[in-house]
């Protein structure tokens, strides 16, 4: 994956080795916590199942971190963007829109969050929170092996100038 | 005339002996008494006549006609002369619940005698021991081996329960072992179904580990004697109660305490319904159920709330108002619940002088939350029910309501059930942790946002009650609210109660329907359990069952009864597994699958749309008759057969369709929609069927033959079923309509007028009353026995059943007609029409 560099206006101003390998330094950084947290997350549902935690304090503790995951990987999204990291921008889009439709489909409640108490217990619910923990956690290991990926290339291509 | 038989129908050939291909009894010298020879227990069958069809003829198909519904064979009568055919796997037409219905063809689907739960077939008898299927029954009698089978049925596999139910001493023997017995690892009761490896120790069914039994289990508390176990009631009752030691109680049992919230805002005043509501509680302060420990108290609202400080050291009641209703604190440390020997005096004075303090009330508003969060700071140390009579929408303080469309004119796909807001969830959630339940009584004909406020009843394990049209003037909705009332306040009731359901490992519990919180996998979080309430449980199947030849589901209800005692309520229900398709078809439960599949239709009408489940609906049907032709019935049979087990399910689906909850006509409102919703996820089973497919009796056919006696000496009515539709009603016919929560009885413009007479009391049909709800005694043998009739259907239910005369060109006329499910109303598509459509998409 090339960086499409040339197309950056001249807000890039290139200092020591280059913007890229920072910004794909930090990126890498916030995935690695994205992962952590969807590991943590599919912890909980596994402890939710097999008893060690009720609904309530399960929902409680998951929904305090669905707008800061939400939030990280929006702020990743958007710093790729004006960077003018095209086609990493364009890998976490489908990610950023299943968020977006996500949080607007979230059972009513006042709070933050996207987890009721009373829906959780329902099988078909738990299955569903592990597939989609799953699938997130797999994604989250991808785009950081990608960004290490062009955190390298960044600095190789920096340091060969 | 009867139509041709069925081209399908074959005639039965000779039913196979007995004993032929039954797996052999579980190896090991059980220790089990013999099974008893004739178990019965007092609820299981319904009044029937004695089977006088013998399936040793060219059965049932070929002489009576299609389905053999013409004589007075029924489903269970059926079974009953057919010899168990357990394990027998020879062809499957010979089992007469696999006998191919065409749906199309038949005229009379409905059968003649109320339709019988189908009961499973166990090796060595054991099925004898099974529990009252209207306490704990399950859709499928033989369980498919693998969820591969399930899932081809395309049927749910679900159990119900109702495990309080009122139920004597002989239904439910109540035990005080020294210790109670229970499997050491996954803490199962002992029950009829387990084995017994050798003389000390036994096998759980459930996880089948092995368990020690404890020393004195064989001995005799009476004679002292070491003796057979045949004296042990746990192992001979499927349904027992223990009294429960103190390792089952995380705290002293709490005492009885009931709390009333009463809205005294201007409609509430207006209906009348606090004098009303005083005069029920006067009459029963001394029959509420409880100890000497038992506490009561009051709260009014209406923009502000009333506390009544009850100590029984004042000389009269002492009312505290609290209008900071954004921030509610209580205004006195104690006293404003009081225990009711005590503070009796007060406690009339208070509800003899409350209607005459609020007459002339005018204030619109009602603060709901507010009254709400106050009773749950006040309960919250010791937890107990909270009753809460509410006339209009909650518009003031903390959970107000915003004013909605009531969605008499809303197109399909905005009928929105979910609720908007969750104020009342998390509160009912907070009530939950404290043992509070709070029931609702709502009585307002304008909308009141009833999916949002009734969360805090399907949380906390109450219940939801609607009075559109009460007023105090109305002598029908007025008596029918009060004797609702008089047995709300003094039927049994448990509190601080768990449930726990068990199943057999290979097994697990998918869904639950009913008002309860959830509060880990199987452990129900019941914070007053009601005897009035059933629930329901999707099962899937996680692994082959095959090598397990009996699967079993155990109901355990820890509650703490009214009197103080700590008591634990046991079901346990054995069903036998198959590994073919076929076997399990003929022990499918047609009545069970309706009642799961409208509790799944409620959950899918709010989890996603009102239209997506009534395709769901129709999708049943169409997916259970595809599947069945595809997997099991032969090519010669038309396209739409359906095993004579299944046959009733397209009718019961378009019942359903029709309901108040998921019909699409213009004339239902928001909350009564909402109403109906609750009652299919509230009622038992049972009374839910009733619900969807009422009972329809000709009262001028009524004559001796019907009259039967019992083995009890005692004489019992049972006339014929009627369809449902209005093509079998004469003109010139009384009916009786039993619906589940009520009775209606029909007159004609032509019926004889003696029969108005006999029956009403009136010269002739215009002097017939607009509301008569109660009948003239008896005067002759006819009148005798329609009376006889009515009090035989209201003993059989606990509830109390409201009677309702509709004349033909009556105001409620349409109560009756809209019930006719076979026929095409405003609420739906009639019977025919409806298999047509089903053909179509099965021919596609």
């Amino acid at each position: 994956i090339k960086t499409l560099q040339s197309f950056v206006p001249a807000c890039a101003i290139q200092w020591i080795m280059g913007l890229d390998f920072y910004v794909y330094l930090l990126v890498m950084i916030l995935a690695i916590a994205l992962l952590f947290m969807m590991v943590w997350h599919l912890i909980m549902v596994d402890e939710l199942k097999n008893d060690y935690r009720n609904p309530v304090d399960f929902c409680n503790t998951l929904n305090r971190l669905v707008l800061p995951e939400y939030g990280i990987h929006l702020f990743i999204a958007l710093l790729l963007l004006l960077c003018g990291f095209w086609i990493t921008f364009l890998f976490n889009v489908p990610l950023l829109a299943y968020h977006i439709w996500r949080y607007m489909h979230r059972p009513v409640m006042s709070g933050v969050g996207l987890y009721d108490p009373t829906e959780v217990m329902n099988q078909a619910q738990t299955v569903l929170y592990t597939r989609e923990g799953f699938i997130k956690v797999g994604f989250y290991v991808l785009s950081f092996l990608v960004y290490l990926y062009c955190m390298m290339v960044a600095l190789v291509t920096a340091l060969t100038q | 005339g009867l139509p041709p038989p069925p081209t399908s129908g074959q005639g039965l050939p000779p039913p196979p002996t007995s004993g032929q291909g039954l797996p052999p009894p579980p190896t090991s010298g059980q220790g089990l008494p013999p099974p008893p020879t004739s178990v019965h227990h007092g609820l299981t069958y319904q009044p029937g006549p004695v089977p006088t069809a013998t399936t040793g003829l060219a059965g049932p198909t070929g002489l009576a006609g299609p389905t053999g519904l013409a004589g007075p064979t029924s489903f269970a009568t059926q079974m009953a002369a057919a010899p168990p055919s357990g394990g027998v796997s020879s062809a499957h037409t010979s089992v007469p619940e696999l006998r191919p219905v065409n749906v199309m063809e038949v005229r009379n689907i409905l059968p003649a005698q109320p339709l019988e739960h189908p009961r499973a077939i166990l090796p060595g008898g054991l099925h004898d021991f099974n529990p009252d299927p209207s306490v704990l029954c399950s859709t499928m009698n033989a369980v498919p081996a693998t969820s591969g089978m399930l899932n081809k049925m395309k049927l749910p596999f679900a159990i119900h329960v109702h495990p309080f139910k009122d139920l004597d001493r002989s239904a439910c023997p109540v035990l005080h072992p020294r210790v109670i017995v229970r499997c050491r690892s996954c803490r199962t009761y002992i029950n009829p179904f387990v084995t017994f490896i050798d003389s000390r120790h036994w096998r759980c069914n459930l996880c089948f580990r092995p368990n020690a039994l404890p020393e004195d289990f064989d001995i005799n508390h009476q004679t002292g004697l070491r003796g057979d176990r045949s004296h042990r009631v746990e192992l001979k009752r499927s349904s027992v109660e223990y009294i429960a030691p103190s390792e089952y109680m995380l705290r002293p049992p709490q005492p009885s305490v009931y709390y009333f919230l009463i809205d005294v805002s201007y409609n509430s005043i207006e209906r009348g319904l606090l004098g009303v509501f005083c005069r029920v509680l006067l009459d029963c302060l001394d029959k509420l159920p409880g100890d000497a420990r038992t506490m009561i108290g009051v709260l009014t609202y209406d923009s502000t709330l009333h506390f009544y400080n009850l100590q029984s050291a004042l000389s009269q009641p002492q009312m505290l108002v609290v209008s900071d209703i954004g921030d509610v604190f209580l205004p006195s440390p104690n006293s404003l619940f009081v225990n009711i020997k005590q503070s009796k005096e007060l406690i009339r004075t208070l509800l003899e002088d409350l209607p005459g303090m609020f007459a002339n009330n005018r204030n619109t508003s009602s603060a709901l939350g507010a009254a709400l969060q106050a009773s749950y700071k006040l309960l919250h140390p010791i937890g107990g029910r909270v009753t809460v009579l509410q006339s209009g929408l909650p518009n003031l303080g903390p959970g107000a309501l915003k004013f909605k469309d009531n969605g008499s004119a809303l197109k399909k796909d905005a009928i929105n059930m979910s609720p908007s807001s969750d104020f009342y969830k998390r509160l009912a959630l907070d009530c939950s942790a404290q043992q509070i339940a709070v029931d609702l009584f709502v009585f307002s004909g304008q909308f009141v946002d009833l999916p949002t406020i009734s969360c805090i009843s399907k949380f906390t394990s109450g219940q939801v009650s609607y009075h559109p049209n009460f007023h105090h003037s109305k002598a029908v909705e007025r008596e029918k609210f009060e004797k609702e009332f008089r047995r709300y306040l003094t039927r049994n009731i448990g509190y601080e109660a768990v449930m726990r359901i068990r199943c057999t490992e290979g097994m697990s519990l998918h869904t639950f329907h009913g008002n309860f919180f959830v509060r880990s996998t199987d452990l129900l979080s019941l914070p007053n359990v009601n005897p009035d309430l059933g629930y329901a449980i999707n099962i899937s199947i996680d692994e082959s069952l095959k090598s397990i030849g009996m699967v079993c589901f155990q109901v355990a209800l820890l509650y703490t009864s009214y009197r103080g005692e700590r008591r634990i309520r046991v079901h346990t229900l054995a069903l036998p597994v198959s590994d073919q398709l076929a076997q399990v078809y003929a022990r499918v439960d047609v009545q069970a699958i309706a009642g799961v599949i409208a509790k799944m239709a409620v959950d899918r009408s709010s989890s996603s749309s009102l239209g997506d489940s009534r395709e769901a609906l129709m999708n049943t049907a169409i997916d259970c008759t595809k599947m069945y032709r595809t997997h099991c019935a032969s090519s010669m049979q038309s396209n739409f057969s359906l095993p004579a087990s299944l046959s009733l399910l397209p009718l019961l689906m378009l019942s359903l369709m029709k309901l108040r909850a998921f019909t699409l006509s213009a004339s239902v409102s928001t909350d009564s929609r909402m109403q109906a919703m609750n009652f299919i996820k509230q009622l038992p089973l049972d009374h839910l069927m009733l619900y969807v497919c009422p009972h329809l009796y000709a009262l001028h056919d009524l004559s001796d033959k019907d009259v039967e006696s019992r083995d009890d000496g005692m004489e019992v009515v049972c006339p014929q079923l009627l369809q449902l539709t209005a093509e079998k009603l004469t003109r010139y016919g009384m009916y009786l309509m039993d619906y589940g929560l009520g009775l209606y009885i029909w007159v004609n413009k032509e019926t004889p007028q003696e029969l108005i007479q006999f029956v009403c009391g009136v010269q002739h049909f215009g002097a017939i009353p607009e509301n008569m709800t109660v009948l003239p005694a008896p005067t002759n043998t006819f009148s005798r026995m329609v009376s006889m009739l009515i009090k035989q259907i209201r003993r059989s239910r606990q509830h109390h059943m409201p009677l309702l005369v509709i004349r033909e060109d009556g105001p409620h006329r349409l109560l009756f007609i809209d019930r006719l499910s076979q026929d095409k109303t405003e609420r739906g598509t009639s019977y025919y029409e409806f298999l047509t459509h089903v053909n179509r998409q099965l021919t596609k």
